[in-house]
């Protein structure tokens, strides 16, 4: 049954180097599926059984767990956490003595069989990952998809060169001209193993079950053979054209024997076991936004941004040269590494001349309210290479000290002015109602919110009409005492202007505001004083 | 559309007041509870009053209020005790939980805040930073006498729903439904480098997942995994830790001593994650115990860490809380539009797309030290959050967080199809659908993943279906450091019953 290259090989292994043998270690070492490597094990174990060197296995267990039963309190617990039960697998790795109690825990056994061969018991079971690190080194090496590692259709290498290259030569199965397709070509091995499997699975698996239940140790030899021999010769197909290592250990009788079912299979893979790859592959894409993945990758490459920074100050150049030295300006740091970057791509754009002169041109064009605005910013530092426009700043320079100054005292006549328009309106605005009767200032209070989601309520007055009877003076006395009390702050002075018969008051700090806050008490206890009179007359 | 929680330069400031995030969420959730609370009670006989704020509440007047819950614990941590402390004296462990019989729940907005009694409080086991709306009349005390209470409900899904459930279930009939279904694993706490890891079983966790353990059926199965979730705690706090390490070591002592110490625990990560890597896209999030910033939109893993894991365009470092949008489909990318969904249900294979929210579960624990637990458990905390639609609620109170000027993406806009909880103490999974039937249909998939180096399980969330599987990677009759039994019930139970 095991091979005789096996059995040397776990000979030497058990019993002159003293190693723990697992399948996985087997697989590799041998280049063989690891299913049939749990088949060589199994076989070595029978043989060697009787002998005076007996090896020691270490089984695993896998199957579905019963969904509540146990009586364990984690599974009663399990159930009453979740409403709808939960399929529960359970793989356990147990050495021989408690294989019989390991069963039991099982509701459905889906296989057992030999994890690894020691050459004594071992009691922990940390040794069992010893020989991973030279499985490691052959993965590594080789390509682990051929010893039956399932691998994704988008798995990658981020940055490698030899797999682009075999992009190149795929591309040719799937007519698509895009990088992903290279995914695609990979993701056959996945597939096909898994229809293979799933072709198997109508028959056999029925078989499995019973052998399993029956307790035998036998791994289920049929399938994992039948099936993994197909689905090699696909995976050789498809990796050994991807990958270009392809490893010729397996054997070719076999691989002919499955071309025409691998054949077959090439067409319907890609959409039974497209969902799984391919949906990988196809998520990350359309989904590239959300998970940030593909902007994170793109930012540090440096060919977009340059281009950008190239970009945009040619444009400036060319239409106005002035304001990309004022934007400089403005942010220093910023200018400084535009200089140094721009001074190579720039210095050649510059021999142009016809651009340049363009610019120039354009820049002569320029309305002088334009030219005013950007060389107020330069003014600050006129030296830079701006020689060829002095007269230009110093045009703005003289424009805009008068402007601003003369836009600040205009200001300051404003402010001076309103309070005593202020003053005044208040006297004579005093609205008439339909009825003749003066109308009687009302408290109110509205609730707003305000641009930055505070809410606000403002408390603010208005005239009211009255009826006759109603209207007492004493009334309106109050309220307007009330009123001018609690007045503090406006800040809208257009629309109190506009709306002279409203008054709104808000907590607000802007300067003008505290200006007349400042003032406003003072002329409501004026006001107040003098207010009998007003709604008397 | 859905926040990121990352933290790029621009905002990498520390320098602002806590304050705003509770404003922020207060103004984000506000018209969402109002308008389900309006849908509530506007119906009741005499239409309770709106109050626009808590001050603003009328005396004996039944009416309702919007804002932000706070918990007055007299057992919470408080700075100002820490500040106080006699430091002669060692501290005192951090408590299980906080909650006693003297805590009182307030209702505060930016105007101020009341107190809520009565009932129905109790009942809804809220926790700091929940945005509820109370209604109720106020006491002569000044309290606020609590008759009913509304949170904001769930939002409304974060995907478009799968065309028709009719289809779907002629469609599982004709075809085989297993093989159409593609799988998330979920796993969390691999505590690599802690003293009891369980190599054996992550070296289980490893081949399973690139399909080479078990027979055929594990392997179906195993092929099906699109997608590894690595929700924490990665590698284990207490590595080379004093305390721990000092007691264990006599035991352990022996042959197999010097091989359990690798050089350095990250690179048995990196190991194992490149053969993980090489096999499926993998999305690791740093965890409470991984060598990360504990403020809480933990910033991803550099990618360097990992070594040759990196190389690999599915490996993919996360933020703490992420949200991964994934699509299962059978289609050619080519059919992937919108008449994509159309034309490929007639051909009998449905483009899913999927948005998934992980944490590693800091937030849930945090908020199960306010709640007692019987009438509370690790799920219905995890369901509650979707219903306040906001996964962080105690953030800034009891849970550290970076100080948010102007957003709390803890606020959840939409919710996720799936919600993985990593860190927890045991399995627990729920299905979630909203309460009042806005959203018909719809389910969100909530499952709190253990740690598994504590108790072995593997999750696996069919993305078609929302169905879970769980597997569990044990050894037996071996001294397999600390995993001889199956080990999973061991801290559940002892938190569920305390």
């Amino acid at each position: 049954m095991t091979s005789t290259r096996a059995k040397d090989f776990l000979t030497k292994e058990l019993f002159i180097k003293k190693n723990v043998v697992t399948f996985r270690f087997l697989s590799r070492e041998l280049g063989i599926h690891v299913n049939d490597a749990k088949n060589e094990l199994a076989a070595y174990l029978a043989e060697t059984a009787t002998t005076d060197t007996p090896s020691f296995p270490t089984y695993m267990v896998s199957g579905l767990a019963p969904l509540s039963s146990n009586g364990s309190s984690v599974d009663a617990m399990d159930t009453d956490c979740a409403d709808q039960s939960v399929m529960r697998s359970k793989i356990v790795l147990v050495d021989s003595d408690g294989l019989q109690d390991a069963k039991l825990q099982f509701a459905r056994i889906h296989s057992v069989y030999i994890y690894s061969l020691s050459p004594s018991v071992f009691r922990d079971a940390y040794l069992v990952c010893e020989p991973t690190a030279s499985v490691r080194d052959i993965d590594a090496k080789g390509n682990p998809a051929l010893n039956g590692k399932i691998i994704g259709a988008h798995v990658k290498a981020r940055r490698g060169p030899p797999k682009n290259t075999s992009t190149a030569s795929s591309s040719k199965m799937t007519l698509d001209a895009h990088k992903p397709v290279a995914a695609q070509s990979i993701v056959l091995p996945r597939k096909s193993e898994q229809v293979a499997e799933k072709v198997k699975h109508d028959g056999p698996k029925d078989n499995d079950h019973a052998k399993s239940l029956a307790g035998t140790k036998e791994p289920p030899k049929p399938t994992g053979k039948l099936d993994w021999s197909k689905a090699k010769a696909k995976e050789q197909e498809t990796t050994s054209g991807v990958h270009g290592k392809d490893k010729t250990k397996s054997q070719p009788n076999q691989e002919t024997k499955a071309s025409p079912s691998s054949a077959k299979l090439a067409d319907k893979p890609p959409r039974n076991r497209n969902f799984g790859p391919q949906s990988k592959q196809s998520a990350p894409k359309p989904a590239a936004p959300e998970l940030k993945r593909v902007p994170k990758r793109k930012s540090p490459d440096p060919s977009d941004s340059d281009v950008n920074v190239e970009d945009q100050p040619t444009l400036k150049n060319q239409k106005a040269a002035p304001p990309a030295t004022s934007n400089a300006r403005v942010k220093n740091g910023i200018i400084m590494s535009d200089d140094e970057d721009e001074e190579i791509p720039c210095k050649p754009r510059r021999n142009k001349t016809s651009s340049f002169e363009r610019s120039l041109e354009a820049m002569m064009d320029i309305d002088d309210d334009q030219v005013v605005r950007m060389s107020r910013l330069s003014s600050r530092r006129p030296d830079d290479e701006m020689d060829d426009t002095p007269d230009e700043i110093d045009l703005t320079d003289a424009e805009i000290p008068i402007s601003s100054a003369a836009e600040e005292e205009e200001e300051e006549e404003e402010e001076d002015l309103k309070p005593q328009t202020k003053r005044r309106k208040p006297k004579k605005v005093v609205p008439v109602g339909r009825n003749g009767l003066k109308k009687c200032r009302v408290m109110k209070s509205r609730t707003t919110t305000d641009a930055k989601g505070y809410m606000q309520t403002e408390d603010y007055s208005s005239y009211e009409s009255v009826s006759e009877e109603e209207a007492v003076p004493g009334d309106a006395k109050k309220s307007k005492g009330k009123k001018k009390t609690e007045t503090k702050v406006e800040d809208e002075a257009g629309e109190k202007l506009v709306q002279a018969n409203l008054k709104i008051k808000e907590t607000n700090s802007s300067r003008p505001a505290k200006a007349k806050a400042g003032k406003l008490p003072k002329r409501g206890g004026i006001l107040n004083f003098f207010g009998p009179d007003k709604t008397k007359k | 559309m859905t926040p990121s929680f990352e933290i790029d330069a621009k905002n990498k400031s520390y320098r602002h007041q806590y304050a705003n995030i509770y404003f922020t969420r207060l103004i984000m959730l506000k018209n969402a509870v109002e308008e389900r609370a309006r849908a509530r009670w506007g119906r009741l006989a005499n239409e309770p009053l709106y109050v626009a704020r808590v001050l603003d509440i009328v005396k004996s007047q039944l009416c309702w209020v919007i804002g932000t819950v706070y918990m007055d614990m007299p057992l919470k941590p408080n700075v100002l005790e820490d500040i106080g402390r006699d430091h002669s004296i060692p501290v005192p462990p951090p408590r299980e939980k906080f909650y006693c019989d003297e805590d009182s729940v307030m209702l505060e907005d930016e105007s101020g805040r009341i107190k809520l009694v009565g009932d129905r409080v109790a009942q809804e086991h809220l926790v700091t930073g929940v945005i509820v709306a109370a209604l109720g009349v106020e006491t002569p005390t000044g309290d606020f006498e609590v008759v009913d209470l509304c949170t904001a409900g769930l939002a409304s899904f974060a995907e478009e729903e799968v065309v028709v459930s009719d289809d779907m279930d002629t469609l599982l009939l004709h075809s085989s439904s297993p093989t159409q279904d593609e799988y998330v694993a979920i796993i969390s706490g691999l505590s690599i480098g802690s003293s009891s890891s369980e190599d054996a079983q992550i070296q289980m966790l490893v081949e399973y997942l690139t399909g080479e353990v078990g027979g055929p059926e594990d392997q179906q199965l195993a092929s099906q995994i699109s997608r590894l979730i690595i929700a924490g705690n990665s590698l284990s706090l207490a590595e080379y830790g004093e305390d721990g390490e000092a007691e264990r070591k006599p035991r352990k002592f022996g042959a197999s001593a010097q091989a359990k110490f690798s050089p350095h625990p990250n690179i048995a990560l990196s190991a194992h994650l490149h053969d993980l890597t090489s096999a499926l896209p993998v999305h690791i999030l740093p965890g409470a115990d991984d060598p990360s910033g504990v403020i809480l939109p933990q910033q991803p893993f550099p990618r360097a860490m990992f070594g040759k894991a990196a190389s690999f365009e599915g490996f993919h470092c996360e933020p703490n809380p992420a949200w991964l949008r994934i699509r299962c489909s059978d289609e050619p990318e080519s059919l992937v539009t919108k008449e994509g969904i159309t034309s490929s249900s007639q051909s009998g294979h449905l483009p899913v797309t999927r948005s998934i929210l992980v944490t590693s579960g800091q937030p849930i624990l945090d908020m199960y030290k306010y709640l007692p637990t019987p009438p509370s458990s690790l799920v219905s905390i995890a369901a509650s959050t979707l219903r306040w639609r906001h996964i962080a609620p105690t953030a800034p109170d009891t849970l550290w967080c970076h100080p948010y000027r102007d957003r709390d993406p803890f606020v959840l806009r939409e919710t996720p199809d799936i919600y993985l909880v990593g860190g927890m103490p045991q399995f627990g999974t729920e299905l979630l659908g909203s309460e009042d039937g806005t959203i018909r249909g719809r389910y969100c998939r909530i499952v709190l993943v253990p740690s598994f180096s504590q108790t072995g399980i593997l999750v696996l969330v069919n993305l078609r279906t929302l169905e879970v599987r769980r597997v569990d990677f044990g050894v037996e009759g071996l001294s397999a450091s600390g995993g001889e039994h199956q080990p999973s019930g061991e801290v559940g139970d002892s938190i569920t019953e305390g």
